[in-house]
C-alpha cells in the first residue's frame, strides 16, 4: 500500500529531490480522485488536463477558508467558459459539517472529501487554507496560503496569463 | 517552590506529543477550545477578583487553535 | 519530513506566494479578524448584606455594581486588526470603615453611615499586527472614577514555530494612577496620592494533540506608591509590592463527549507575605450544534500579608491592615454559562455565587475576618457578527 503510494507521488518526490529554489519552478501536480461531498460523481485531476485548475483545502473551521469559497465562485462563473475550473478539497473530520455550510452558498465548482487525507500530504499543505494553482499541461504554477476578502482579484490576474497558454 | 517545574513539565510533556497536521486542527479551533472564550464576560470577572482578592496577575494570551494562515 | 522541506518545491512555492499574515476565527488572538465583531454584556453584581453579629456600628449593606461593557473587533486592513473596550458600571453601598474588637475581644466591623455612590468609565484600545506566524499588540488605555484616574499601556506579542504548534508569547504593561480620595468632615484622608504598577509575563503554548493544547508561564509585577486602602481608619501598607506567579492552562475536547475541558491553575507570591492558588475548572458541554452549557468550578486560597491585624487598635505601629483582601482566607465559585451560537451571532448568560470563608482556607485561620465577601454575579449579552 505505501509502495504504491509512494509510487504515484515519485513525481512530486523527485521534483523535492532536485532542490528548486526557484518557487516557480514546475512540476507536475499530485493526481487525485476523490468523491464529491454530495456523494455524485467523483471529480479526478488528470480527467481535466488542459484546463488551468485551482485546488483549494479547506474547512468549515478555518475562517479564512470561508471568505476564499464564495469570493472564488464568482472568479469561476467568470471564467470558466475560458478553461478555468475549481476543486476544492474539503478536509473536515465529518463531510456533514462540511456539507451544512456549503448548502447555503449554491458554489458552481465540485467540493470533493478527502477522509483518508492523502492528498493534503501529497501536496505537502502546511497551512490551511492552501491553494495550488495548476497549468494546461497539469505543472504545479503557485501556491497561495491564507485568504483575505479581495486576494481573488489577485489571483485572477496569474489564471488569466495561465489561461492565455495554449492546450497540449 | 516545586511549582516553579510546572512550565518545564509542559515543556517537557510537549516534546513527547505525536504532530499535529494543519488539517487536523477542527477541535483546536472550536469556539469552546478557546483560551478565553468570552473576553467581555472575563474581563468583568477578572475585575471583581483582583478587587476583592489579595492576588492580581496572569496571562493573557493565545496560541494554540486554529493555527491558520 | 523537515528534513526534506528545505528543497521542497511545494514549499518554496508556499513562501514564494504573497506573505499573508495568519487569519482565522474571531475569538482566537492568534490570527486577524475577518469579519467585524460587536460585543455587549450587562452584569449585575451584588454582595450579601453582612450578619448583624459581625457589625459593630454602621448598615450591613454592602456593594452592588451595574455594569455595561461593549466591545469592537474590527479588521483595519489584511495586516492590522482593531479591539475597542468599553465599559460603565454604576456602584452604590456601605463600605468598611474598619474592624475592631468588641467587649469579648471578637472582631467587629465599622462600615461607614452613609451609602458611597461611583461611576467607573473604561475605555481601552488595542491595534495588533499580524505577520507570518505571529503578531504585536499595543494597547492604551483609561479608567476613571469620581474619586480615581488611571492610565495604562501595554505591548505584547506572539510567534508561533513553524509547524504552528508551538506559540511563544510576552508582553509587558505600565499602569500609572491617581487616586484623590472624597473628603468627609470630621476625618482625616489623604488629599491626592499616586501609585504605578509595572507588569510583564511570558508564556509558552504548545499544541499536544489534535483535541489537547497546553499553556504555562509565568508573570510578575512591581507596584510602587500609595498601595494602602485611603478610605480605612488604619490602613498603613508598604510603599512598594513585587508579585510574581506562575500559570497552567489545560484545553481539552472529547469528542465522545462532545465537552471541552478547561483547567486554570495559578500560583501566587508577593513580598507583602501572600501566597495563593487559583484552581478553575470549567466543562463546556455541548447539547446541540448551537447550544452550549457552562459549569463552573473555582477555587481560592490564600496566605495572610505579613501585617495583617486581625482588629485595628492604636496600639499597633508601623505597617498595619485589618482589610479582608489581606486576611487568610478561602473561597468557592460556582456558576453556570449558556450559550446560544449561530455563524452571524451569539446569545450568553451566566450566573455565579462566591462564597468566601476562613475554614476554606488551605491553612487553618484562628481568626477569620469579618468583611469576608460573598456575593452574586450574572451576566447577559449579545455579540453580533458581519
Amino acid at each position: 500500500m505505501r509502495k504504491a503510494r509512494f509510487k504515484k507521488y515519485l513525481p512530486l518526490l523527485l521534483a523535492l529531490l532536485c532542490g528548486a529554489s526557484n518557487g516557480l519552478q514546475a512540476a507536475p501536480a499530485p493526481d487525485f480522485t476523490l468523491p464529491r461531498l454530495d456523494d455524485s460523481a467523483p471529480v479526478s485531476l488528470s480527467a481535466l488536463r488542459g484546463k488551468v485548475v485551482y485546488v483549494d483545502f479547506w474547512a468549515s473551521w478555518c475562517a479564512p477558508c470561508t471568505v476564499a469559497l464564495p469570493e472564488m465562485d464568482q472568479l469561476r462563473r467568470d471564467l470558466h467558459a475560458r478553461g478555468f475550473e475549481i476543486i476544492a478539497i474539503n478536509l473536515d473530520e465529518s463531510a456533514d459539517d462540511a456539507l451544512r455550510f456549503i448548502q447555503r452558498m449554491g458554489l458552481s465548482y465540485p467540493v470533493v472529501t478527502d477522509l483518508a487525507k492523502t492528498t493534503p500530504q501529497a501536496y505537502a499543505v502546511s497551512g490551511m487554507p492552501t491553494a495550488f494553482l495548476i497549468d494546461r499541461h497539469g505543472e504545479l504554477h503557485s501556491t497561495h496560503t491564507g485568504f483575505r476578502p479581495g486576494d481573488s482579484a489577485k489571483i485572477r490576474k496569474t489564471i488569466e496569463q495561465l489561461l492565455q497558454e495554449t492546450p497540449p | 517552590m516545586k511549582l516553579l517545574l510546572l512550565p518545564c513539565v509542559l515543556l517537557l510533556a510537549a516534546c513527547s506529543s505525536a504532530p499535529v497536521q494543519p488539517w487536523e486542527r477542527g477541535n483546536l479551533a472550536r469556539p469552546d477550545m478557546a483560551w478565553d472564550t468570552d473576553p467581555l464576560h472575563s474581563a468583568m470577572r477578572d475585575h471583581v477578583n483582583v478587587s476583592k482578592e489579595g492576588s492580581s496577575g496572569g496571562l493573557n494570551t493565545g496560541g494554540g487553535g486554529c493555527g491558520c494562515y | 519530513m523537515t528534513k526534506t522541506k528545505k528543497c521542497n518545491p511545494l514549499a518554496a512555492l508556499t513562501t514564494a506566494a504573497l506573505a499573508l499574515p495568519a487569519i482565522s476565527h474571531l475569538a482566537h488572538a492568534d490570527t486577524a479578524p475577518v469579519k467585524t465583531e460587536l460585543g455587549y454584556r450587562y452584569s449585575q453584581y451584588q454582595e450579601d448584606d453582612i450578619d448583624d453579629n459581625k457589625i459593630l456600628i454602621g448598615s450591613p449593606q454592602r456593594y452592588e455594581v451595574d455594569n455595561h461593557a461593549f466591545r469592537l473587533v474590527t479588521p483595519l486592513n489584511a495586516q492590522l486588526g482593531l479591539t475597542v473596550d468599553g465599559s460603565y458600571e454604576t456602584m452604590s453601598g456601605a463600605s468598611a470603615y474598619g474592624v475592631a474588637a468588641d467587649a469579648q475581644g471578637e472582631p467587629k466591623m465599622i462600615m461607614t453611615g452613609a451609602s458611597i455612590d461611583d461611576k467607573r468609565t473604561d475605555v481601552s484600545a488595542s491595534v495588533r499586527h499580524y505577520r507570518e506566524a505571529g503578531s504585536v499588540a499595543f494597547a492604551l488605555g483609561y479608567s476613571g472614577e469620581n474619586d480615581y484616574t488611571a492610565f495604562n499601556g501595554s505591548i505584547e506579542a506572539e510567534q508561533q514555530s513553524a509547524d504552528r504548534l508551538t506559540t511563544y508569547s510576552g508582553g509587558i504593561g505600565y499602569s500609572s494612577d491617581e487616586l484623590e480620595p472624597e473628603q468627609t468632615p470630621g476625618i482625616n484622608r489623604p488629599t491626592s496620592e499616586d501609585k504605578s504598577a509595572l507588569n510583564a509575563f511570558i508564556a509558552l503554548t504548545q499544541v499536544m494533540n489534535a483535541g489537547w493544547q497546553l499553556q504555562g508561564g509565568l508573570f510578575t509585577g512591581m507596584h510602587d506608591g500609595f498601595l494602602a486602602d485611603a478610605y480605612k481608619a488604619r490602613d498603613i501598607r508598604p510603599d512598594q509590592r513585587q508579585l510574581f506567579g506562575v500559570m497552567a492552562r489545560s484545553r481539552n475536547f472529547m469528542p465522545s463527549l462532545k465537552a471541552a475541558l478547561h483547567t486554570d491553575y495559578r500560583y501566587y507570591n508577593d513580598d507583602w507575605g501572600i501566597q495563593s492558588h487559583t484552581l478553575e475548572f470549567a466543562w463546556h458541554q455541548s447539547l446541540t450544534q448551537q447550544l452550549r452549557l457552562v459549569p463552573l468550578l473555582r477555587y481560592y486560597s490564600q496566605s495572610q500579608a505579613d501585617f495583617y491585624v486581625d482588629s485595628d487598635s492604636i496600639n499597633n505601629s508601623g505597617y498595619q491592615s485589618s482589610d479582608y483582601r489581606m486576611s487568610p482566607f478561602g473561597a468557592i465559585t460556582y456558576g453556570l454559562g449558556i450559550v446560544y451560537e449561530e455563524a452571524a451571532y451569539r446569545l450568553v448568560a451566566n450566573v455565579e455565587r462566591y462564597d468566601s470563608d476562613g475554614d476554606m482556607a488551605l491553612e487553618s485561620v484562628d481568626q477569620e475576618n469579618p468583611a469576608l465577601v460573598n456575593y452574586n454575579l450574572m451576566s447577559v449579552g449579545v455579540d453580533y457578527r458581519f
